[in-house]
């Protein structure tokens, strides 16, 4: 929203985006499931990350799935595509 | 004492509609008028309603099912708003010189060049002046009233002119109030069936309606229909009379004053805004403020005597309005009340208020405000600032998160619904193009979800001319050399390609336009609520071809998009599986190349 605030505007009236002001949508409230990872058992494979609608899964230094809490609304799609079925959703704790 | 039931507006319309037995019905999506046609839908599919109804592929076709039905002598109905009501404007204006009574209603909603789902009167504002009879609503009771009374006012012989009824979308096209639900058999003897005086119809009338004349009587039957509006106000008073013998409600006819007497000033509203101003007054008069209310009940025709003698008795008039005309300072509603006073020798102080833009409330308090600002023009008799944009603060309810990496396209977290298929589509499309990519974006989810997301530029276009946009810029970046610098593409839903989109699409296509087009195809209209599209598969039960005792799901087969295109020999065309991640991402590359 940052690109919404008068003062920024050079042309009157007119409203600008600016890439460079852009960042993610923190979305931790929607969230009720929440995907846990076995890394013992994940064959780290990313395939998770490939499918999660909101990019929030990145692979950690070992390879393995690591989810950006900011980013999960807890869709459950990574543990649905889970070929081990080692990443696997829990409910929220409060 | 008659039924009634808690209901939101735009099922109020949808009774209103049953109840006055319309045998045709086309329509098409758009938010917030899109459930007044589900409801129609649910009762032609469960037999409570005989009719026609039609899933027209875009407004434009739309509103000309509704003028060709009402020409061939059958009473119509539709409805529509905002952008929408703007598409179909070209036969909107066609309508009242065929005297065809459509009866259209409106939930408004702003008309986009700043977009927002909320209402303001930038929709209607341009439809006003095309020779319509246009009534606001203040309740959802008076619009399913008034639905009864629009058709009875404009199928009268006196009139034969279309109305549209405007309801506030949101306020009261989602809001539940009680709706007192009026006897069938009652409201067939207010209404009868509908008796065209001229149908397009060569089995029974040698005679049908033109609006072909010569430039020399252009003036003089531009003077008729000023005369026909002027005469329809008696017959609304009439209608109005008849129908609160009836059904016991009355609402004043073409404007309804309220707390009026001895008053020194009043207050000027139209539409849902009306019930807070109402609230206003009483607390102003409560503090011993004499002031008044004036309710536009009808734009058009503009209750300019009613005006003129409210006026007479007051010494300031402000004016609420929820437009703006642009170039002249000030709102709609105002620009009509101060041309209607200016013939008056001894006429008070106006002035006008613009407010609730965009769907922003306008609260009591700020009425009451309005109302006491027009109590001391009054007193004083000097007015110094003719028209006032009453402005709230606004505070963003969220920063975005910082995320680090390089050459993003688009940033994590989005808007979309828990799961959204699009916005995996969008995330690997991006990634495949990468930064230097422009999305052309016709309305749909993607835009609304996706759109503040990225980090490349996303131009909202409109429905119809999403391909025309692209045109456009690839032909800039061709001129300027930049055409194999910059990837090109649309984001699209299966209504802006297959259905209202498919004109400009197609023609693109035949130039041999060089842009990508992306459909991710939902089989349905999923932004506005899973409406029918030339997408959906035979016996699809939507919300607007719902399974009933009379339907079964969609009639007809699907659209085949992909058959149509290739048949224009474009250089590829691909259909993709977001369950195939790289075939979708080796796709994208090739159309990219």
């Amino acid at each position: 929203m940052s690109e919404m605030s008068e003062k920024n505007e050079v042309i009157k009236g007119m409203i600008v985006v600016d890439r460079k002001q852009r960042g993610g949508l923190d979305v931790s409230s929607w969230r009720m499931y929440v995907p846990v990872v076995d890394p013992e058992k994940c064959s780290g494979c990313m395939v998770c990350a490939l499918y999660c609608p909101e990019a929030a899964i990145h692979a950690n230094q070992e390879g393995k799935p690591e989810v950006d809490m900011r980013f999960c609304k807890g869709c459950g799609v990574c543990a649905n595509e889970c070929p081990t079925k080692t990443l696997k959703m829990a409910k929220e704790e409060e | 004492m008659s039924e009634f039931d808690v209901m939101p507006g735009n099922k109020a319309v949808a009774h209103g509609v049953r109840l006055a037995r319309v045998e045709v019905v086309p329509v098409f999506p758009i938010t917030p008028q899109t459930t007044i046609i589900e409801y129609i839908a649910n009762f032609v599919a469960n037999g409570e309603l005989k009719a026609e109804y039609i899933q027209s592929e875009g407004e434009h076709t739309c509103m000309g099912m509704a003028v060709g039905a009402s020409l061939a002598g059958a009473r119509t109905f539709t409805a529509t708003c905002s952008q929408g009501l703007a598409y179909m404007h070209e036969v909107v204006a066609q309508a009242p010189s065929y005297r065809t009574p459509i009866v259209m209603a409106v939930a408004n909603r702003t008309l986009g060049w700043y977009w927002s789902l909320g209402p303001d009167y930038s929709d209607i504002m341009p439809e006003l002046n095309l020779g319509w009879l246009a009534n606001f609503a203040e309740s959802n009771q008076e619009c399913l009233d008034m639905m009864l009374q629009l058709y009875r006012i404009s199928e009268d012989h006196r009139v034969l002119l279309p109305s549209m009824l405007s309801l506030d979308g949101f306020y009261l096209s989602y809001s539940y109030e009680r709706v007192n639900m009026p006897d069938q058999d009652l409201v067939d003897k207010f209404l009868p069936s509908y008796k065209a005086p001229y149908p397009v119809d060569p089995t029974i009338s040698d005679k049908w309606p033109s609006a072909g004349i010569p430039p020399q009587l252009h003036t003089t039957y531009r003077r008729l229909f000023e005369e026909v509006l002027e005469d329809s106000k008696k017959v609304i008073a009439e209608v109005d009379e008849q129908f609160g013998e009836m059904f016991g409600r009355r609402y004043g006819g073409i404007v309804e004053r309220y707390r009026c007497e001895g008053a020194d000033a009043v207050l000027v509203t139209m539409g849902s805004m009306t019930t807070a101003a109402r609230r206003a007054v009483d607390k102003l008069r409560g503090e011993g403020e004499r002031i008044g209310l004036v309710k536009l009940r009808f734009m058009r025709p503009f209750p300019t005597s009613q005006i003129r003698e409210i006026a007479s008795n007051v010494k300031a008039v402000g004016v609420v309005d929820r437009m703006v005309l642009h170039g002249t300072g000030g709102g709609g509603a105002f620009a009509d009340v101060k041309s209607a006073l200016y013939a008056m020798d001894d006429r008070p102080k106006a002035m006008n208020f613009v407010t609730g833009m965009g769907g922003e409330d306008i609260p009591i308090d700020d009425l009451v405000a309005m109302g006491r600002k027009v109590l001391k023009v009054a007193s004083s008799g000097k007015l110094t600032k003719e028209t006032e944009f009453v402005e709230h603060q606004f505070k963003p309810e969220r920063a975005s998160a910082p995320v680090e990496g390089e050459d993003i396209t688009i940033y994590p977290g989005s808007d979309g619904c828990q799961g959204c298929g699009a916005s995996i589509i969008v995330r690997h499309l991006l990634k495949v193009l990468g930064p230097n990519t422009v999305v052309v974006n016709p309305p749909s989810c993607s835009g609304v979800n996706y759109g503040g997301v990225v980090a490349v530029p996303w131009v909202l276009a409109n429905y119809a001319a999403a391909a025309g946009y692209e045109t456009g810029m690839y032909r800039a970046y061709r001129i300027k050399g930049k055409a194999d610098k910059i990837y090109l593409t649309s984001v699209s839903g299966d209504g802006g390609t297959v259905d209202i989109g498919l004109q400009a699409i197609s023609g693109a296509a035949e130039r041999n336009e060089s842009f990508m087009w992306l459909c991710y195809d939902n089989e349905a209209y999923m932004n506005t609520g899973i409406q029918r599209s030339s997408s959906s598969p035979l016996y699809a039960s939507t919300t607007s071809t719902p399974a009933g005792t009379v339907w079964t799901g969609k009639p007809e087969r699907r659209k085949n998009m992909v058959l149509i295109m290739a048949a224009h020999r474009i250089p590829y065309i691909a259909t993709a599986s977001l369950a195939y991640i790289p075939d979708l991402e080796r796709k994208i590359k090739k159309a990219s190349r």
